[in-house]
């Protein structure tokens, strides 16, 4: 009750209601070839507050990010933004175009956030510092390692400067000590009064990063509340479904072995 | 003070106007009848005004839509889009060894496959056959390279359409302006070659301009249905394809159109097929010193400028359906 009154008095700069989607994927796959990504979600994002939004792969949260940044619109529900506010999915690779430069690839990548290409050079000299590139910088993106470019990714995305930040998987990057460089970065950003909706498979960084946490499954909000509560109760589900999964394996292994061995004696 | 400085600056820009205003209806006069050329100047400047307000359409489109604020303007946009054609021509020549070469390599060389197969083989009829061939085959290759390529880059912009909310008329227009800036080359050189073959320079020439423009509204829109089309259903693709090999057999490439032995055949297929009669102004202002019929070229531009606006439109209204399908399908 208490909450609901606290819930009341901030501004609400997201809103998700009855969100629902679903597209073909051809064939017999999903329901008659239709897979229901997010079925009926609603949520609320408020003003500086970090979400943090957890789940199996392929639950539908980079399909609820995508929807929030306004790249898909939902089959059904209604999605609201804050009048004048803006939106921007931080993820890493940003769609790189790998026959092009990590260079041209950071320019392309903020003047598609609305930078000119004046503002967009400027950020250049900033980007190639953070991600450590070096002489890579002016090579095609083909030729980068994984870890490269992830560093490249994060560091261009850490340059958007919108009021709702859209943050997919974006910590796992590069070796330990760009990790630890990256995690500072975010923090920083976090800490200011920016307003994030934060998804990753991290335990650690959910709770020591986010607010409030919302677990999804099977395209349904799961759970939602305090970070510790959420997060301990998604890794019990976790331990549990992974349990009964080796359970499972154990007993078709066995009854395979026992199927062999009746055929053996029966031959 | 300002308005002072603005008054004389608007009249020195009437005066250059009025010269240049001048230079052109003598350079016409010179060609054609007076009547003719004042009559030609006024379907000029009308379909240069198709052009600016199909410009001014699209503008506005996107102008209003700006006022979200994840949206960018139409200059941000279109430096978006000329900035990715100039590094993505970078990126390919350095890729190649003989680089940039290749903008013009190309082309001549599929004129040369085509004069050798035509002169050597089949023994063409048509006299000149080297720059009747020259001027149909390059100016058709801007065409189907530009539509063929546009067609297929919403699909392969689906790395940057997963991360970002941005109008997919990005993504062709981008891969037009590739081929508009090899185009430039291509027809420098074109003329070029011309010339040193004793075909003059006469005022006929400035024709170019709006059959270009015209020409340049087709790429567009052409571009435009086949991206949308190919991202919707990707079957599509190669039915462009095989579109372009018809469309090279059907608007008189290495045959001429003027010599179908019946000039209702010809004013029919000119009337059918647009490209046919595009190619065919070309011909008629480069190789022959005769005007394009500026109706007929009009009405194209018009044709293909409504068709423009009538994508942007769609493109714009189902941006998120063309995500949906270019990350899913």
């Amino acid at each position: 009750m208490s909450q609901d009154i606290a819930d009341r008095d901030r501004i609400v700069m997201l809103e998700l209601e009855e969100v629902s989607i679903s597209f073909h994927t051809g064939g017999n796959s999903y329901d008659h070839g239709v897979h229901h990504v997010l079925d009926r979600v609603s949520m609320r994002v408020y003003e500086g507050e970090t979400v943090g939004i957890m789940g199996r792969n392929g639950v539908g949260k980079t399909t609820m990010l995508r929807i929030m940044a306004g790249i898909l619109a939902p089959t059904a529900g209604k999605i609201t933004i804050a009048a004048g506010k803006t939106a921007s999915l931080l993820s890493l690779g940003l769609g790189f175009r790998p026959e092009l430069t990590g260079r041209s690839n950071a320019l392309l990548a903020a003047m598609l956030q609305g930078s000119t290409r004046a503002q967009a050079e400027a950020f250049v000299p900033e980007i190639l510092e953070f991600s450590e590139l070096g002489d890579s910088f002016d090579l095609p993106v083909q030729n980068y390692s994984a870890g490269m470019r992830a560093r490249l990714g994060f560091t261009t995305a850490l340059m958007t400067h919108v009021d709702i930040l859209l943050v997919d998987e974006v910590l796992s990057v590069g070796d330990a000590h760009f990790r630890g460089k990256a995690l500072a970065a975010m923090r920083e950003r976090i800490s200011s009064d920016q307003t994030v909706v934060f998804v990753s498979h991290m335990a650690d960084h959910i709770k020591t990063l986010c607010d409030r946490v919302i677990w999804l499954d099977e395209g349904k909000i799961a759970q939602q509340g305090e970070p510790k509560e959420v997060v301990n109760a998604y890794q019990a589900y976790i331990t549990q479904s992974r349990e009964s999964g080796v359970e499972q394996q154990t007993k078709k292994i066995e009854e395979k072995k026992q199927g062999g061995q009746s055929n053996d004696a029966s031959q | 003070m300002f308005a002072l400085l603005w008054v004389d600056h608007a009249r020195d820009a009437l005066n250059d106007a009025r010269v240049v205003q001048e230079i052109l209806a003598k350079a016409l006069a010179r060609t054609v009848c007076g009547k003719c050329a004042a009559h030609h100047v006024i379907v000029t400047v009308f379909l240069a005004a198709v052009v600016l307000a199909s410009g001014f359409l699209l503008h506005s489109l996107i102008e209003k839509k700006s006022a979200d604020k994840n949206l960018m303007t139409f200059s941000q946009y279109f430096r978006l889009a000329d900035a990715m054609a100039r590094m993505s021509l970078r990126a390919d020549a350095t890729k190649l060894y003989l680089g940039y070469i290749w903008w013009i390599l190309e082309p001549f060389l599929y004129v040369g496959v085509f004069y050798v197969v035509f002169t050597k083989i089949l023994v063409s009829r048509q006299p000149d056959f080297l720059p009747f061939l020259m001027t149909g085959k390059l100016m058709f290759l801007w065409f189907s390279k530009s539509v063929t390529q546009a067609s297929n880059s919403i699909v392969a912009g689906k790395g940057l359409i997963g991360n970002i909310n941005v109008t997919k008329t990005l993504f062709p227009l981008a891969m037009i302006q590739e081929g508009l800036y090899k185009q430039v080359v291509v027809v420098f050189l074109l003329l070029l070659i011309l010339v040193v073959m004793d075909y003059p320079i006469t005022g006929f020439w400035f024709y170019l301009i709006p059959v270009l423009l015209v020409n340049y509204l087709m790429i567009l829109a052409c571009g435009y249905l086949g991206a949308t089309i190919v991202c919707i259903m990707r079957d599509f693709f190669p039915l462009i394809s095989l579109g372009m090999i018809f469309m090279m057999f059907t608007s008189g490439i290495f045959w001429n159109i003027r010599e179908l032995g019946s000039p209702e055949k010809t004013e029919l297929l000119l009337a059918i097929n647009p490209l046919a009669f595009i190619l065919d102004a070309y011909r008629q202002i480069l190789l022959y010193q005769t005007a394009p019929d500026m109706l007929h070229l009009a009405l194209v531009g018009v044709g293909f400028g409504a068709m423009l606006c009538v994508m942007v439109l769609i493109m714009r209204r189902a941006s998120q359906y063309l995500a949906l399908k270019a990350l899913t399908v």
